[in-house]
């Protein structure tokens, strides 16, 4: 399963882009925020971890793909909003442990206000009567 | 500042070739035997659980690319995958690649050497102190159709005093002058100029000082002049105390107090006097007659720097109502006169600008031959091609990812194109400066500039791109089941690539039709000018000119020495007859003045008849070749015995005095102090209006010699 892949000489390129790709994103947003959510409340974790914290409070969002938050945490990373370092997991493996940065705390409460308010005005929204618009 | 950190790290990721992929594959090889460990605990067999891991946890390679692409630049690493594999391809075809380059590289240097020269004429700033704000300012007589002119002196002082829209103003003249005491005499190029010339353009000399105030007042006693570079590098032997050190023009003694650095050249072909580029530069001697507009004509030439604050059309505003103003004042001389500023660049470069923009139109036009060629040669491969692009489309590889690589060959093929094309052009300018009439580079040195290789590298990837457009799509659209069994011909695809050939042929034929159409028409008119009938016979016409120093020959001096000159040409075997006049046909210069016919009702001021006027020894019209109508020409005595007389042509005669007989009739010449003259003869050429013999007091001579052999 973990055999390098075959790197033909014909460069062949993914198929499922488009549409598939709009909504992947919408998916790794709310993902990162997640993440960093966990991480605020936890403390430093490993993926795993983070996975099974997320899946515990929102079970359909990562119940399909516990993959894909690695390139999240990746991007994440690479933003700067968080670090990664070696440790030690439960049953004594090597594990990847993430932690929240400084930067990641100030992005998290920046998203956090921005989050609730949208949710504010969406709710509010839908908690609008036909009557109360004219 | 988040995506830019982000955008950095991939790009060092990049550039360091980062592939810590082991670090994903501990990472996931942990999380699963994390969650099969759950798993276990839950009550699972081993093997369950993992396997219920592998499901939770997704498609691992679906993962890694993921991973992979969020860690580097795909784009960039699928380009360099594509530009890899398009070297590969293209060394496999050598012979195609071969023409293909080559025809692309005639279209891209071609158009990089025509706008090499287009950069340096056209769009390279002059290299003058705020150049933008420099103009020459002419005289215009819109009644005559005449836009520009020379300037009368007096008209000068005045626009100097009466404008507020100039930063500084300045006149030069330029005249032939004789350089002697250093070796073989020799003519050189002086010009005269106000005190304040070159502080106009911003420039000062590289040795010694410009003209004082004091020297431009009084040039006679001061008798002081700057020098040019190439001067005192050919005459003076770059004598580096050349400052201070005396010169002998026209047999008197002048100061060097300057001497104008290298880059200094400031050379309008307009108007000059010499057509040559000023060597020598002297205070302009300004005459105390030339404050009387009636006896001074038209002969400055004006350069002025706007203000900063202003515009050139303000200026241009403010300078219309200071010539409204003089014309009003002076009505006799200034009546219909205009003032035109033309901006100094477009002075420089005015006549060579629809030239060049047709070449570089015309070398465009080339490029899109090229381009399509090199498409419909794209396209005829791309047929032998469509089982390699359909077993890419089979193996999941999008349509957007296969013109991408299909692209990225017909790109590779103009970068090559682009840089043998480079080559190529360094060469054909060459050629080409070598080739341009000197006027065109006087002011212009072409070279290499960012401007340049910008252009060269914009044409490369247009050309690439255009070549390989629809190319790339119509192989792309290939599909796997059509594609794939043998000998498939037939297909809606080879229909349309068929459909696409044909349409370049179209094109091209369409685009060399329109470059023919217009080669043959450039070339008729050139055909039609060469011959356009000048009024004489140009075959076996010869012509110098000389000029004598004014103290050295005084009048009967002058007069003696060019019959003399003129007497001895005479009797080389060969030479049928000699004359002189004072300006060369077509030389851009030449007399003109207000005429009034005896015996008409005087016209009202501003509104006299004009013409030019050529000034010639006698014999000028057999030499010439000019056929003579009626009467008969000048014998050369009419000097002597004060005759008052001139020739005319036909379209004057028809002109002033249709249906009657002109010979004898009378005009008042303005030029000739208002004398009555005789008509003497009328001549069957066009160019010259009126002809008048040749008097001395005209201060140089200068000769047209003519040899006919028998």
């Amino acid at each position: 399963l973990f055999s390098q892949r075959l790197c033909g000489n014909l460069p062949v390129g993914k198929q499922n882009e488009g549409a598939m790709k709009e909504k992947k994103d919408v998916l790794q947003g709310t993902l990162a925020l997640m993440i960093l959510k966990t991480l605020d409340v936890l403390g430093p974790l490993h993926g795993y971890g983070i996975a099974r914290r997320i899946e515990r409070i929102s079970r359909d969002v990562l119940s399909v793909n516990q993959g894909s938050l690695y390139p999240v945490l990746l991007k994440l990373e690479q933003e700067g909003a968080i670090a990664s370092g070696w440790g030690a997991s439960e049953n004594n493996r090597r594990a990847r442990f993430y932690r929240l940065t400084r930067a990641g705390r100030k992005r998290l409460q920046a998203e956090t206000k921005d989050w609730e308010q949208t949710a504010a005005i969406i709710s509010r929204f839908f908690e609008v009567k036909a009557g109360d618009l004219t | 500042m988040r995506s830019l950190r982000r955008f950095f790290v991939r790009l060092v990721n990049f550039a360091t070739r980062r592939r810590d992929d082991e670090r994903l594959r501990e990472e996931i090889e942990g999380h699963l035997a994390l969650e099969a460990a759950e798993n276990q605990r839950a009550g699972l067999s081993p093997a369950e659980a993992r396997r219920q891991a592998l499901l939770t946890f997704g498609p691992v390679e679906a993962v890694k690319e993921d991973y992979r692409a969020e860690r580097g630049m795909m784009f960039m690493e699928t380009l360099l995958q594509d530009v890899r594999y398009a070297f590969h391809i293209l060394r496999k075809s050598p012979g195609f690649t071969a023409v293909a380059v080559l025809t692309l590289a005639l279209g891209i240097g071609a158009n990089t050497a025509i706008f090499s020269v287009v950069d340096a004429v056209l769009l390279k700033p002059l290299r003058f102190e705020r150049p933008a704000s420099l103009a020459i300012i002419w005289e215009s007589l819109p009644k005559y159709g005449i836009d520009r002119n020379t300037v009368s002196p007096a008209n000068f002082l005045d626009w100097q005093d009466q404008n507020r829209a100039f930063s500084g103003m300045a006149a030069f003249l330029d005249q032939p002058t004789n350089l002697t005491g250093t070796g073989q005499p020799e003519q050189v190029d002086v010009e005269c100029v106000s005190a304040n010339f070159f502080s106009i353009l911003g420039v000062e000399p590289v040795l010694g000082r410009a003209f004082s105030r004091e020297e431009s007042a009084n040039p006679a006693k001061a008798n002081v002049v700057v020098l040019s570079y190439g001067l005192w590098k050919s005459k003076f032997g770059a004598d580096p105390n050349i400052v201070g050190r005396s010169i002998e023009l026209n047999g008197e003694s002048a100061t060097v107090i300057g001497l104008m650095g290298a880059d200094f050249d400031l050379y309008i072909d307009e108007f000059s006097m010499t057509h040559e580029r000023p060597q020598v530069w002297a205070p302009l001697d300004v005459r105390p007659e030339w404050h009387d507009r009636t006896k001074v004509g038209r002969f400055l030439r004006v350069i002025a720097r706007v203000k900063p604050e202003l515009s050139l059309a303000q200026a241009q505003a403010e300078m219309n109502v200071v010539a409204a103003g003089l014309a009003a004042r002076y009505p006799e001389s200034d009546k219909g006169w205009g003032i035109a500023l033309v901006p100094l660049h477009d002075q420089l470069s005015g006549a060579f600008r629809p030239a060049l923009l047709i070449l570089l139109g015309s070398v465009g036009f080339v490029l899109l031959i090229a381009c399509a060629n090199v498409s419909s040669l794209l396209l005829s491969r791309a047929a032998g091609r469509r089982r390699e692009i359909a077993i890419r489309v089979a193996l999941g590889a999008s349509r957007r990812r296969i013109v991408q690589q299909l692209l990225t060959e017909s790109v590779l093929l103009g970068v090559i194109g682009g840089v043998l094309g480079a080559f190529f052009a360094l060469w054909t300018t060459e050629a080409f400066v070598q080739a341009a009439p000197p006027s065109l580079l006087d002011f212009a040195a072409v070279s290499i500039n960012w401007r340049i290789f910008a252009f060269a590298a914009g044409v490369t990837l247009a050309a690439g791109l255009l070549a390989g457009f629809l190319p790339s799509f119509m192989g792309a659209s290939a599909n796997a089941a059509s594609a794939l069994p043998e000998g498939d011909r037939t297909s809606s695809a080879g229909r349309k690539s068929l459909v696409a050939r044909s349409s370049f042929v179209i094109s091209e034929v369409s685009l060399a039709l329109v470059l023919l159409a217009g080669s043959s028409l450039l070339i008729q008119s050139f055909f039609r000018l060469m011959h356009v009938d000048a009024g004489f016979q140009v075959s076996h016409l010869l012509t110098f000119q000389i000029s004598l120093p004014s103290p050295k020959y005084n009048e009967q001096a002058r007069s003696a020495f060019f019959e003399e000159l003129l007497r001895k040409i005479r009797t080389l075997p060969g030479a049928i007859s000699t004359s002189a006049d004072v300006t060369p046909p077509f030389s851009g210069v030449g007399a003109a003045t207000d005429f009034a016919i005896v015996g008409e009702p005087v016209q009202p001021v501003g509104e006299a008849h004009g013409t030019a006027v050529r000034v010639v020894e006698s014999d000028y019209f057999r030499t010439m070749g000019i056929p003579l109508l009626h009467g008969r020409t000048f014998d050369g005595r009419e000097f002597a015995q004060q005759r008052n007389v001139v020739v005319i042509n036909r379209a004057f005669a028809e002109k002033y005095f249709p249906g009657k007989n002109p010979l004898g009739q009378k005009v008042i010449i303005d030029m000739k102090d208002k004398n009555l003259t005789r008509l003497w003869a009328w001549s069957a050429t066009f160019t010259n209006p009126i002809w008048l013999p040749l008097l001395t007091p005209w201060r140089t001579g200068r000769i047209r010699k003519s040899l006919i052999p028998p």
